[in-house]
């Protein structure tokens, strides 16, 4: 998972609030395993990131979205005493630091932390050591750790879109190609390559799972010396790592159903928190969206037929969402 | 395909005055059903079939609407709604906006509808419009055909009667040829017709196919009613009797090894039931004096038990209603069953290898440690339920997701998992139902872990033991004969968490007794009393569940422990300062009472002590 960033907003007066409350969610996911109050957390900071004024108390805070009480009393004991007891102690923790550290190489989650932990495994070099407790995934994150951990300038990014976009048409001009993420949220930067692929032949009443469209691609993308490693390959995911320039870059490309094409590339350009926003709005007004499709709820509760949907905006437009463009949904 | 009529409609949520609902009962294409106001959330039409149908085709035509659900119901449970055509798009947004499109029809097939719903019979349908995307417009349909299957399904219900007649007609013959072989037990005539009511033996042995003979349980009752007290005084050595034969005729068939005592085993087999015989009381009247006017038909009939009428009798046993005891036949039967069974085993990562199951309600971290639990046992997790699946581990009653499984599969707590993991042994599901009043039962067994190390050592045990409770882990380890003894016995003891009391306690204490007698009885064999006369002081130095565990130890074999150093002929310790303080006691390393535990005798100290 690639950590999270806040709104790149430079001239965030809130910035120190933010920094604390991700401390705050980092802790609560890897070492509490709570996700709800990470999310909580996260959502707090967001909120303060984009705030435009710097907030004086607690109180204040509470009017903004996502600060309740107890946030809200963190915020004034930061205001008070500029620290706050609880990160103090977090910070203390021996855990957490190596959970930070462990949770670096991509393929290693906090579960597989606490595991590695409980091995006696502490630090990257001794992850080096004893690569026989790592799967392959996780063998390539620790072989990539330096690479994978730089962010991706766009342009390189835009670089790879070309390469991958003409070897694709060389293979099949019918093939629909789009790097979803950060990418097209129009960051200038990304943590990974989010590429979304989807062909006619390749619907979700006709999945056949012996489909090879993917393989060929991946194939084709190999023989071009773009993808350089191989993480996962299976009938609609592919895992590895790609290079163009001088570092390797993790790269995800996932085969969608033709139907569902739209679904998916709304959902993989996220934030996350705009899914979950959106999604919320959806079930508001009486529907249920999820990477796949969109639904009407019927009256006793059981989603319909998935609706047919053109383009973005045609989901938007159905639960009566007004349409954002991919930059705009930098929650 | 023929059309199924409305014959009325029964309710709108609101019609036009110049659309009324009763226009789509027309064949006029015309004329349409309208909702009154512009901007309704929903409007709904519930209308009447001519007759119960299966339904195959409807065929809609719109009236400005953007979805159409359809539901239906039978006059019988008018209030239950089954969805058969989920919700389903007949304009889309921009058509709703540019006000076009909007009489499209749309036919919709069997092959679309929900399955379960579409293979019974209705004779209610419900239509729920909206039109969410134009608020200023009126919606509706303009018509509805609804159509059935070619063949309706009333001669297919036909042939299911005649079906499950004749069946019946077959068993009765079945059973009246049996009675004709034996219409005299004892002095009691078997009555022609007792028919369905009729009810087999079955309630202790025949069950597990080790004996059963044809005999009538209201029979075996009403022979107990009539002198109770005759019987009961005779039973338990009539049942040591039975069990004798048993164990002998189970010894022929399973060619139980040679070594083990059986003499010892029939004892504990008599004297488990003899105790049982205390506690049931009056509630095991009808169940001994069963046995014992079987036994008494064994004499008389020896001959009689061939391989036909075990077969016979047995699909019968399960319909053991007449017993209004607490307990349910199928509870009997399970625990009857596991009486006799050997314990079956298993590698520790293949203990849950048939579960799979689904999780509700824990949250992370216990969530994935559950999991990862099971996981190792060999169980198979999945993320929601499905037909594969067959345990919910659940932290709640009424949760959604046990609504769903409830009667499709085993609903247990958490404590399942984590017992069978600590005990490393597949448990009962049965005493962490979490739900009492769930009645499923299905595929309950209890898997024991298969240990390739016959003589595991104890002490070895105990050093990598995590858990605290160490009884748990001799209990773990009985692939041992040896200390199955102890562990058996120590077990008693420890009736808190007993897995065996949990595996019952939802049942009187009828069932309970049972299984605690049932449990020696597979398990108990005499302890040796090597220890006898011998007094035991435990040192200081010992950790608590070291000195826990010795003492239970030392117990079993009929040690004594003593409070002070004087007097005693062995002092149990690894610290030196006793040898000083004591000089004629011999000190033992804990590690001897394991020895002579694992030889079955007093081991000599020499090596042990310090």
């Amino acid at each position: 998972m690639i950590k999270r960033k806040l709104p790149e907003n430079s001239n965030n007066v809130n910035n120190d609030f933010c920094d604390f409350l991700m401390e705050l969610a980092e802790y609560e996911k890897n070492v509490s395993r709570n996700i709800y109050k990470f999310n909580a957390y996260r959502k707090a900071a967001s909120t303060l990131a984009s705030h435009p004024v710097r907030i004086k108390s607690g109180q204040e805070a509470k009017k903004l979205n996502g600060i309740g009480d107890k946030i809200a009393s963190k915020l004034d004991e930061f205001i008070e005493t500029g620290q706050l007891e609880k990160v103090k102690k977090i910070r203390e923790d021996n855990t957490n630091s190596i959970i930070n550290t462990l949770t670096r190489v991509s393929g290693i989650g906090p579960a597989k932390a606490k595991e590695l932990i409980a091995d006696g495994i502490e630090t990257i070099e001794d992850l080096r050591k004893h690569t026989e407790k790592l799967n392959h995934h996780q063998i390539i994150g620790l072989k990539y750790l330096e690479d994978f951990e730089t962010k991706i300038p766009r342009e390189e990014i835009e670089q790879i879109e070309v390469v991958m976009r003409s070897k694709i048409s060389e293979l099949d001009s019918q093939f629909e190609i789009i790097i979803c993420g950060s990418y097209r949220r129009g960051k200038q930067e990304s943590g990974d390559i989010d590429v979304l692929i989807s062909h006619p032949s390749y619907t979700s009443h006709d999945t056949k799972s012996d489909n090879k469209l993917l393989e060929n691609v991946v194939n084709v993308l190999k023989s071009c010396q773009l993808i350089v490693e191989t993480i996962s390959l299976g009938s609609v995911k592919f895992m590895g790592a790609c290079r163009i320039a001088k570092r390797s870059r993790r790269l995800d490309i996932r085969l969608t159903p033709y139907d569902q094409y739209f679904c998916a590339v709304l959902y993989f350009t996220g934030s996350d928190l705009f899914n979950k926003e959106m999604r919320a709005h959806a079930l508001n007004n009486g529907f249920t969206l999820n990477e796949y499709t969109l639904r009407k709820i019927g009256s006793t509760g059981v989603p319909g037929e998935p609706l047919l949907v053109t383009c973005e905006e045609d989901i938007f437009d159905y639960i009566d969402y007004p349409y954002k463009k991919p930059e705009e949904r930098n929650i | 395909m023929a059309h199924v009529k409305f014959s009325r409609v029964i309710s709108v949520s609101s019609e036009d005055s110049k659309y009324p609902g009763d226009n789509l009962l027309k064949s006029d294409i015309s004329s349409c059903w309208k909702c009154k106001n512009v901007g309704e959330k929903q409007a709904v039409i519930i209308l009447q079939l001519e007759k119960l149908s299966q339904i195959h085709s409807i065929h809609i035509g719109n009236e400005n609407s953007a979805f159409i659900e359809i539901l239906v119901s039978r006059s019988a449970a008018p209030d239950v709604y089954e969805v058969l055509q989920v919700a389903s798009l007949l304009m889309s947004v921009k058509d709703a906006k540019s006000d076009k499109n909007k009489n499209v029809v749309r036919f919709f097939e069997y092959e679309g509808f929900s399955k379960p719903i579409a293979n019974q019979s209705w004779d209610r349908i419900k239509i729920v419009c909206s039109q969410p995307f134009n608020k200023y417009i009126q919606y509706g349909l303009s018509f509805i055909k609804v159509y059935s299957k070619p063949n309706d399904t009333g001669e297919k219900r036909k042939d299911n009667i005649i079906d499950t007649f004749t069946l019946k007609k077959k068993e009765l013959a079945k059973e009246n040829d049996l009675k004709n072989n034996q219409n005299f037990l004892g002095k009691f005539m078997l009555k022609e017709n007792e028919g369905e009511d009729q009810i087999v033996v079955g309630s202790f042995f025949a069950r597990k196919n080790e004996i059963s003979k044809n005999i009538s349980t209201a029979v075996a009752i009403r022979a107990a009613s009539n002198d109770p007290k005759n019987h009961i005084s005779n039973t338990s050595k009539r049942l040591s009797d039975v069990l004798h034969d048993l164990n002998d005729s189970k010894r022929k068939r399973k060619n139980v090894p040679e070594n083990n005592d059986m003499n010892d085993y029939r004892r504990s087999v008599a004297g488990s039931l003899l105790y049982k015989d205390n506690l049931l009381e009056e509630e095991c009247v009808k169940n001994e004096s069963k046995t014992s006017t079987k036994e008494q038909k064994q004499n008389e009939n020896e001959k009689a038990t061939n391989s036909a009428s075990v077969a016979s009798n047995s699909p019968k046993v399960s319909h053991l209603k007449k017993n209004s005891d607490n307990m349910t036949s199928e509870v009997k039967q399970r625990i009857i069953k596991e009486e006799f069974k050997k314990p079956k085993r298993k590698p520790f990562n293949r203990l849950l290898e048939d579960v799979v199951f689904v999780i509700s309600g824990y949250q992370n971290p216990l969530r994935s440690e559950l999991r990862s639990k099971a996981l190792q046992m060999g169980a198979k997790y999945k993320v929601d339920w499905n037909s594969t699946c067959t345990h919910l581990i659940c932290a709640f009653t009424n949760t959604p997701k046990s609504n769903q499984v409830r009667g499709n599969g085993w609903i247990v707590s958490k404590n399942w998992i984590e017992d069978c993991y600590s005990l490393r042994k597949r448990l009962l599901c049965y005493g962490y139902i979490l739900d009492k009043s769930d009645t499923y039962s299905k595929s309950d067994e209890e898997i024991w872990e298969q240990t390739d190390n016959e003589n595991t050592d104890l002490p070895n045990l105990i050093n990598n033991s995590e858990s605290a409770d160490l009884s748990k882990n001799c209990y773990s380890n009985e692939a041992n004969n040896s200390k199955t003894i102890c562990t058996s016995k120590l077990k008693k003891n420890i009736s808190e968490d007993d897995i065996f009391n949990a595996d019952t306690d939802v049942d009187s204490d009828y069932s309970n007794s049972i299984t605690e007698s049932n449990y020696e009885t597979i398990n108990l064999k005499v302890l040796p009393e090597f220890f006898e006369t011998k007094n035991f002081y435990l040192g200081t130095d010992l950790e608590k569940s070291l000195i826990k565990i010795l003492k239970r130890y030392i117990i079993s074999f009929k040690g004594n422990i003593l409070d002070n150093v004087d007097n005693v002929n062995y002092i149990i310790s690894g610290d030196t300062k006793y040898k000083e303080i004591v000089t004629n006691t011999p000190v033992v390393l804990p590690d001897w009472i394991w020895e002579c535990n694992d030889q079955r005798t007093l081991v000599p100290i020499d090596d042990y002590v310090i």
